[in-house]
């Protein structure tokens, strides 16, 4: 074998001195998991989509890979005593076809995102939610005018991307899809884009931030994960994306690739239904008989069922010790995790204990439902739950199923406890409070991923409390307390945060990110 | 002839209605498509104005209809995810499948009629024996395994051939092809060769089966009695005769290679049809999922009418059935 290894280095170090005018200009080919739908920045908010566009585009404001809030295009910014937030834009940057940034692309840019994008299939104005006015004071400042205070405001201008208002004026999202209108102020000049199969861009070498060191960038679809992995390993690729948590072990052997990891702000987590009646298809006694009410309604009940998972065992053998035990709802390191708290603790015994004072001695039948394609070793893990809770003495049933239909049962209301995952992209507690945890209220945005519809009026005062508190240490400590009451109801049950690999040729480096973007300007020569 | 193409054709309608039919009333019933396209985070306005925007908050029926009349004047809608035509999508991605297609079956043909051709003519050889027992290892590897072990052997352990993707393309008559340069020839080799094992291991059979059948007949019997040599007896008089079943045999998997090769491209990252049309059920984007069976469908009316007229060709004793009168 190694003989072999040997001679195909060597007759592959033979073939590519041939073909020398590769190494001189360096080009980077990273393979991705999922599809971009669109290439214009304000038509779909979705995170392949945005992580994407940074290699063209840029934002006001910036996540760093560890994901606190950065300056981006904008150098500083401040609230003013009238509410108004005003930003001073960074001087010297250009466009990619020379033109200044002014103040007045970035007005352009916003006011098309508030306008909407024909055919959107989700849009971005809900980011500026709360914003009265924009003006463009000079050609460096820019004032956005609220009528409440809105602290989140800078944290929600990371995905808004500023587009040139000379090439963008009357464009539409297919000038975007042809090359037209993708003129930026990003590291990368857009070069082509074949939907669902590759994405390119070269080098812009005015970049403000100074020059990147690839010249060109292919960003390649390869949905299949074994595929994905056997391109980096046969060299055809340079970085890939989501390294499968089977073969890390595999892989770690390998010399001639490195893996890179970082933990994310997605966890995986159970969530019980307080809305199905005891009538619910999906739970029952043992016999089959209707139980009294829904068991979910008892705080005991949840409070078991949670005590008999070893989160252990889910990260080391159903992950393979890719993953984070998530002892709250907000990772450490983060603003709004409490320090010292652990909702995950694992005893059998008081769980039983537990489960016998609320009346159910004898356990009850549960079906517990998720989704097979579209959260990491979902299957495996609720399979493995499924175990733990027989030891604890319910008779559960696993029911899977693609994402499609998943999502409709769910969004039905039909499911009394099922597994998912939640990601908060932008890593504020806002987003595990305002859409999975307040009671649902379609008038007033809240609780739209609220579907088990656990309601708990005093964490919605707090949590409204806190969106209109300015003041960063007063906010958490409401956010914390928000936090907490929702970690001692049991409103949801975590399970492990998500780690995320990313495998690149040996000479790489890969900078790991807790948003899990995959970026080019993320990858440099190792020395 | 012409009263046959003309019947042909309005069948092929009536097929064209049905499936565009079950199509939209599948997607329906299985989920709501902005859903699966949302980001998680979104408030359920955004939600709502996404399915004002697709157009799903009117009724099914008058979602069909209004498919319908756009049909009838050439537009299939546009994707619900890249907001792209859902022709051009499939436009874009066709000439990559079509190759692969190509190149599997000539591959199946090229290697397999011969070997078939032998096993047949001498059936009780090692040599024809072992590629009896090869060819069964031909339709019962499923191909996802086997396209993994290609490209682990000869991509990562040997090096000899690139492991995904499609290579460089030339444009030609307006449609790019990979075939005229020996990297893109290099990279549709492995996948051309997965998906053409199973067709090779059907020829093989049919060819040995048909010849052994056709070879012990009385006119071939007669043909050698006759002192006919063996090469004209073969390939004249025996070989005509089976080809009638291997054409059938074809002309349906060509149709199903074309249908997408759905795994072979999976496997391999190849741009194609395939993986298009899997990511636009799974995300249930409707009007590419209709686009692509309304494609397909016609694809396959054409090659079945195709093979009908083929078969009248080759055998004189056959009359397309208008003809007789």
């Amino acid at each position: 074998m190694l003989l072999t290894r040997r001679l195909t280095t060597l007759a592959l170090g033979a073939v590519l001195s041939l073909g020398a005018a590769t190494s001189v200009a360096e080009e980077l080919k990273i393979a991705l998991a999922s599809v971009h739908t669109g290439i214009d920045p304000h038509y779909h908010n979705n995170g392949q989509n945005n992580s994407s566009a940074r290699h063209v585009f840029e934002s006001l404001t910036k996540i760093s890979a560890k994901g606190r809030l950065e300056p981006g295009l904008a150098k500083s910014w401040r609230w003013l005593p009238d509410g108004t937030l005003e930003f001073d834009l960074r001087e010297g940057v250009r466009f990619h076809d020379g033109t200044p940034l002014r103040a007045s692309d970035v007005v352009f840019s916003f006011q098309r995102i508030l306008d909407g994008v024909p055919n959107s299939p989700g849009a971005f104005n809900g980011f500026l939610q709360g914003v009265t006015g924009m003006e463009a004071v000079s050609d460096t400042r820019l004032h956005l005018k609220t009528d409440a205070p809105q602290p989140l405001l800078p944290l929600n201008l990371v995905n808004l991307y500023i587009v040139s208002e000379k090439h963008g004026k009357g464009a539409a999202t297919n000038d975007y899809t042809t090359g037209k209108a993708m003129i930026g102020t990003g590291p990368y000049k857009f070069e082509s884009w074949v939907p669902g199969v590759s994405l390119v861009f070269t080098r812009n070498d005015e970049y403000w931030g100074g020059a990147e060191p690839w010249e060109k960038v292919t960003l390649q679809i390869m949905s299949n994960e074994a595929s994905r992995l056997a391109s980096l390993l046969a060299g055809d690729t340079d970085v890939i994306a989501g390294v499968p948590t089977n073969d890390m072990e595999r892989l770690k052997g390998e010399d001639g690739i490195r893996l890179w990891s970082s933990p994310t702000t997605r966890y995986t987590m159970l969530v019980p239904g307080f809305v199905q009646g005891p009538d619910s298809e999906h739970f029952s006694a043992k016999d089959g008989s209707p139980l009294k009410a829904n068991p979910f309604h008892d705080i005991r009940v949840r409070k078991a069922l949670s005590l008999a998972i070893d989160r252990e065992v889910i990260r080391d053998r159903v992950n393979a010790g890719q993953a984070v035990i998530a002892r709250q709802l907000m990772p450490e390191g983060l603003t709004g995790y409490i320090p010292e708290y652990d909702m995950t603790a694992y005893d059998l015994e008081e769980a039983k204990r537990l489960l016998a004072e609320a009346g159910y001695p004898d356990g009850f039948k549960l079906t517990v439902h998720t989704s097979n394609d579209r959260i990491v070793n979902a299957v495996r893990t609720v399979q493995v739950v499924g175990q733990m809770w027989s030891r604890l003495g319910l008779d559960v049933t696993i029911d899977t199923m693609p994402h499609s239909v998943f999502s409709k049962r769910r969004g039905a209301l039909e499911l009394p406890m099922y597994l998912s995952s939640w990601g908060n992209s932008l890593g504020d507690p806002a987003g595990v409070l305002v859409s999975p945890l307040m009671t649902y209220d379609k008038e007033k945005g809240q609780g739209a991923a609220n579907r088990g519809r656990y309601s708990n009026p005093e964490l919605d005062r707090l949590a409204l409390e806190s969106a209109v508190e300015v003041d960063d240490a007063k906010r958490e400590a409401l956010q914390q307390q928000a936090l907490k009451i929702a970690y001692d109801d049991y409103a949801q049950i975590p399970l492990v945060w998500w780690v995320y690999t990313w495998g690149t040729r040996a000479d790489l480096s890969y900078e790991p990110r807790l948003d899990q973007a995959t970026l080019a300007m993320a990858v440099r020569p190792a020395n | 002839m012409s009263a046959f193409l003309i019947r042909r054709l309005l069948q092929a309608a009536i097929v064209l209605m049905a499936m565009s039919m079950i199509a939209f009333i599948g997607i329906f019933a299985v989920g709501d498509p902005v859903d699966m396209l949302i980001n998680p985070e979104a408030s359920e306005a955004d939600a709502a104005a996404a399915r004002a925007n697709l157009g799903l908050d009117q009724p099914l029926w008058k979602q069909y209809t209004t498919f319908v009349g756009n049909a009838l004047q050439g537009d299939l809608g546009d994707s619900f995810v890249f907001a792209i035509p859902a022709t051009t999508l499939i436009a874009q991605r066709l000439p990559a499948t079509l190759e692969l297609t190509l190149v599997a079956m000539v591959l199946a043909l090229v290697i397999g009629f011969p070997l078939g051709v032998y096993a047949g003519l001498n059936p009780d050889t090692m040599a024809a024996r072992s590629i009896m027992t090869g060819s069964i290892l031909g339709f019962s590897l499923p191909s996802f395994w086997v396209g993994l072990m290609f490209i682990m052997v000869f991509s990562v352990i040997l090096g000899w051939l690139p492991s995904t993707g499609r290579g460089p393309t030339t444009e030609v008559f307006g449609i790019e092809t990979s075939l005229l340069n020996w990297e893109g020839l290099s990279h549709i080799l492995l996948p051309a060769l997965n998906l053409a094992l199973l067709k090779m291991a059907l020829i093989i059979r049919l060819t040995r089966a048909g010849l052994r059948e056709v070879m012990a007949s009385d006119y071939i019997k007669f043909a050698r009695a006759k002192g006919l040599p063996y090469r004209r007896v073969v390939w004249v008089h025996a070989l005509k005769n089976i080809l009638i079943p291997i054409i059938t045999v074809l002309g349906l998997e060509l149709g199903d290679l074309l249908a997408g090769s759905i795994i072979t491209e999976a496997v391999f990252a190849w741009p194609g049809i395939g993986q298009l049309v899997v990511n636009s059920i799974n995300l249930l984007d409707r009007p590419v999922v209709v686009a692509y069976m309304l494609v397909i469908v016609a694809l396959f009316v054409f090659i079945n009418l195709t093979v009908d007229i083929v078969y009248s060709l080759i055998d004189p004793r056959i009359r397309l059935a208008a003809d007789r009168a």
